[in-house]
Order: structure tokens, then sequence, then C-alpha cells
């Protein structure tokens, strides 16, 4: 460049004296490329500094400078594409990582397994009435405790009047609840490993861009093995992308994704082919160490027990006629929503050149 | 071509002498008043060229001129002329693909002969000068090339405007030999050529910094 200046001014000094560093036989060449390769010839031998009549067009900037206009910015990068295994690093000659994403989801996303827990026949509480059929006042009860086994329990409150009577309330199927099993963590979407295609596209440290209304590229013997010479578009959507002719190839390749997919909650319910009977026994000694006084076989529909008599009950045993809990249906655990691809980058791309 | 600059040449040489050898301009003493003699004058302005050196049609820039001049008692005048114009192309001209513009600068020496003010007929010679264009798009204009020098001829005008300054339009015609050549990419065919002929028409505003009248000759 400087060699260039000081030719200027010499030409110049020597125009103005009559002379001259040309002879004005000798035309003057210009070129319509912004970086001519001054002694490159096509097949026939014609010099061709643009690439014009090159058909590999290794040159990125050819005569299509002048006859192509690109209506949006278009950054030169050099793209890998392949599987993320094979993902190399951005070289030495262009340190600068452009982009980072892929096509193509592959992040599986399944709902767990929605469990619950086993069910169990469950004996009812046992209410005292002051009155007959189970009508008038509720006098006492006795309430089984949790994950009781029928064992005797005091029941000091279940005395009744002579005209008092006793509820046997259903017998219940307990458990068959959720499992306390916490859903794994969603997947984690900071590797590229989720797309079926991967791509990287590197270029040089300055931010160098194509001029306005031309296409621009790196020249194939500046890139690194692997990588193809392309545009990076911005400020256009893949719909209204429109490629140069000399980068007629277009990608699209996504930067991340946006994980809009979730699971619907987990619900058990009992099945209904419980079989829960069991038998209540009211003794009128707490510890139940006297003759059963009262009692009465209890189903799922309860039972209404009438002794017709004045008693003393102080204490409550049971045990099952039929202890068979049925299953328990487990519901929920499925997929809503989707996950989409987002921040799309468009590239057009030359055709590599024939090995 | 060759014969013009000889015409140029030989009238460069016989306006001293049209001044001395006129007849005699003589009027009666009392009606003498002081006229011009000589006078150095320097002026400058806006040019506009149409055509030219690079394929563009409009240039735009100005021109400088140093001038001598000298009248005989006849009436007729002479004067030599040393200018400088720079000339840039307005719009950029597209060839084969490739888009022109840049600026030319050169020197021409010349000679004007007038019979009566304001009017004047120049000649001269347009020595080669500078171009400069980029020769890539986007490049800075770096490039400078000889360009063939011209024969011009032209008609001034002196406008008085005050004691000493005046407005001078000039309209010169220019023809040489070496067209310009262009061509693109390396390709010879096709190849841009100028046309050997281009007009520039220049307003110079001039001062008269030096001037000597005659003196009035008195009755005695």
């Amino acid at each position: 460049m400087m060699n260039h200046s000081y030719q200027t001014l010499f030409c110049l000094f020597l125009a103005l004296a009559g002379s001259g560093c040309e002879g004005p036989h000798e035309p003057v060449v210009i070129y319509t490329c912004k970086d001519p390769d001054y002694d490159h010839k096509d097949k026939d031998g014609n010099p061709d500094p643009c690439h014009e009549n090159d058909e590999k067009k290794p040159m990125a900037c050819g005569a299509a400078c002048a006859d192509v206009v690109l209506g949006v910015k278009a950054v030169p990068v050099a793209l890998w594409i392949g599987e993320e295994r094979a993902l190399p690093a951005c070289p030495k000659s262009m340190p600068k990582a452009d982009f980072n994403g892929g096509a193509g989801i592959l992040a599986p996303h399944a709902c767990p397994e929605c469990r619950c827990t086993e069910p169990a026949c469950a004996f009812g509480p046992v209410l005292a009435f002051d009155n007959d059929a189970c009508g008038g006042a509720v006098v006492g009860a006795a309430i089984p405790p949790p994950a009781w086994d029928g064992a005797c329990q005091a029941a000091p409150s279940l005395p009744i009047p002579a005209l008092g009577s006793y509820s046997f309330e259903p017998t219940e199927v307990g458990g068959c609840a959720v499992a306390e099993d916490p859903l794994p963590p969603p997947p984690h979407f900071g590797s590229s490993s989720m797309w079926e295609t991967t791509a990287r596209a590197c270029r040089h440290e300055d931010d160098a861009t194509c001029p306005p209304g031309q296409p621009c590229g790196l020249r194939d013997e500046e890139l690194p093995s692997g990588f193809r010479s392309c545009l990076r578009l911005e400020g256009t959507s893949p719909e209204g992308a429109a490629c140069p002719a000399d980068f007629p190839e277009s990608f699209v390749f996504y930067a991340d994704v946006d994980e809009g997919r979730g699971c619907t909650p987990c619900e058990c319910a009992p099945a209904g082919d419980a079989v829960c009977v069991s038998v209540m026994n009211l003794h009128q000694q707490a510890d139940c160490s006297d003759a059963t006084m009262l009692a009465w076989p209890v189903d799922g529909l309860g039972y209404c027990g009438d002794p017709s008599m004045p008693t003393n009950i102080q204490g409550v045993s049971a045990f099952w006629l039929q202890n068979e809990p049925g299953t328990c249906v487990a519901s929920g655990g499925a997929v809503t929503g989707e996950i989409k691809a987002i921040e799309p980058a468009v590239f057009c791309c030359n055709t590599p050149a024939a090995e | 071509m060759l014969r013009v600059g000889v015409l140029v040449g030989a009238s460069l040489l016989v306006v001293p002498g049209l001044a001395r050898a006129a007849p005699g301009v003589s009027a009666s003493p009392g009606e003498r008043r002081s006229r011009l003699d000589a006078a150095w004058s320097i002026g400058a302005g806006p040019a506009l060229q149409l055509g030219g050196y690079l394929p563009n049609v409009l240039s735009v820039g100005g021109t400088a001129t140093l001038m001598l001049r000298t009248f005989g008692d006849d009436g007729w005048g002479g004067g030599l002329t040393l200018t400088f114009t720079y000339l840039r192309t307005v719009t950029p001209a597209t060839l084969y693909g490739a888009e022109v513009e840049g600026a030319y600068a050169n020197g021409t020496v010349g000679v004007c002969i007038r019979r009566i003010e304001p009017f004047g007929f120049c000649g001269g010679w347009r020595m080669p000068g500078g171009a400069y264009f980029p020769r890539t798009p986007g490049a800075t204009w770096e490039h400078g090339w000889r360009t063939s020098g011209s024969l011009n001829a032209g008609v001034d005008m002196l406008i008085t405007l005050a004691d000493r300054l005046s407005l001078r339009p000039i309209l010169t015609l220019d023809v040489y030999d070496w067209p310009t050549r262009l061509i693109v990419n390396k390709r010879r065919d096709p190849e841009w050529r100028s046309f050997p002929l281009f007009a520039t028409l220049s307003v110079e505003l001039t001062l008269d910094f030096w001037k000597r009248d005659k003196p009035t000759p008195q009755s005695k």
C-alpha cells in the first residue's frame, strides 16, 4: 500500500513533467472483485482474476459481486456440520465461535411412571348414639388409630343407654396413595448433544462483514479441514432468506430450544375390587379380657347395631373376616406441551470443491 | 494535430509583435485616456467537464490560472496562461460490471489573443496529468497513471467587476490522440477507450495583482 502511494506521487510528478509511468498504449486494468487473484487463469488459460469462469468457484467474491445484491447483512464464516461427537474446536486461524447449535431435536422427554402405595383394608370407627337406629345424638366414639390391626383398645366413651345404638362405619381401603417418588430433573440442554445435526461456525477475530450489497466469503485455502465457506445472514427469517448465486446451498440451524414440555400429575385410586369385611367386638372390660359382649360384621356399607339394652362398653377389638384390599390404579404422568427450536440462524454456503 | 500546435506556437510569438508593429492608434492628445499596457493576474473558480479520461459523463472541480496580459496601442492584446485543473467524477459509471469513479489533475499552458475586451480566443497544451481511481471495489484512490496530453482551443471573456477584479468564464474543447484504455478483470475484450474530445467550462474570479498602464500623452 505504501509502495503504491509513493508510486502514485511519483507518477503524478512525472506526469506533470510531461512523462509518465505507464505507456499510453498499455490499458489500465480494473476489477470487479475486492481481492483479485491476479495470476489466476480459467480452464482455457485466459486471465480470470475474479474467478468468473471457474466452475469450482473457489473464490467467494467473483464477478457475481457486481450483480448479486444481498438485502441483509452477511457475515463470512467457516461452517462445520456433523454429529456432535465429532464436533471440532474453532481453529487458531479463526478462533471466534460465531455460532453453536444444530437442527433436529433429539432430546427425549418421557414422563416418569406413576406409582402408588399398596392398598390396605382399614377398620372404620364406632359411634355411639343415644337413640335407637343410630338416631339421636352421638354420645361417644371409638376412632381406630392409624394402621390399627384390631388389637384391643380402650373405648371409655361408648356406654349407651337402653335406647342407644352403635353405628359401625364402613370399612375403607387405605393406602393407594401417590408414592413419594420425586420426578427426575428436566433434561439438561446445555450441551449440543440434543441435536440430530450439530453445527459450529467460526470466524476471524475481527467482526468483518460483507460490503453492503455484496456477498463475500472465505477462500477455500483459508478453510480448516471439514469446514465450508458460508455466509451467515443477519436480520432475516428462515422463510424469507434468499441465498446469492455464489452461495446457493442454504441451511437453518438453531442456537437453543424453548422447553415447553411437562407432565400431568400422578393420581391413585382403588380399582373397586376390594372386599374388606371386619368383625367389631365390643367389651365391657377396657382390656377386652372379658367375653365379647357385642359383635357385628362390618363391610363397605357399614352397619347400625341396636343392642336394645343399656351397655357399659369400655373396650373394642376387631379382626378381619375378609381382608382383600384389591388393586390400586395409577393415572397421570402424561407428556404435555412441546419443545421448540429457537434462535434460528440462516447460512448460505458455496458448493464444496470436488476433491 | 502537429499543425495546430505550430499555429498556436506562432501566435505566441506574434502577439508581442502585434503590439509593437501595429500602426499607432492615434487620437487627439486631449482625447486620450490611460489604458492598460500589461497585467499579471491570478484567478480561480469552479469547473465542469463533459467527457474526459474516464467513462463518466460529468466531472466537476476547479481551475486556478496565472495569467500575463499585454496590449498594444492598436487595441490588440495577448496573454499567456498557466492553468491547473482538478476534476472528479460526479457519479460512478458502470463498466462491464465494474464501477468506475475517480479524479484527475493536470496543468495547461496557453495563450489568448483579444482584439477588444471582453472576448478572447485561447489555445493551449494540456499536459499529461495524474488520474486517481480505485482499481477494486471499495479500494482507496491510490492509482495514478499517465494520461495523454491534449491540445485545446476555446473562448474566454473578461468581465470587469472592479478596478482589478474580473470574472473570466472560459469554454475549451480538448482533443487528444491517445485515449485512455480500460479493461475489466484482464479481459481483452471488451475494452473501453475514452472519446478523444471533451469540453470544459470554468468560471474564474480574476485579480490583477500587478498592472501597468500606458502613460497618457500630455499636450504641450
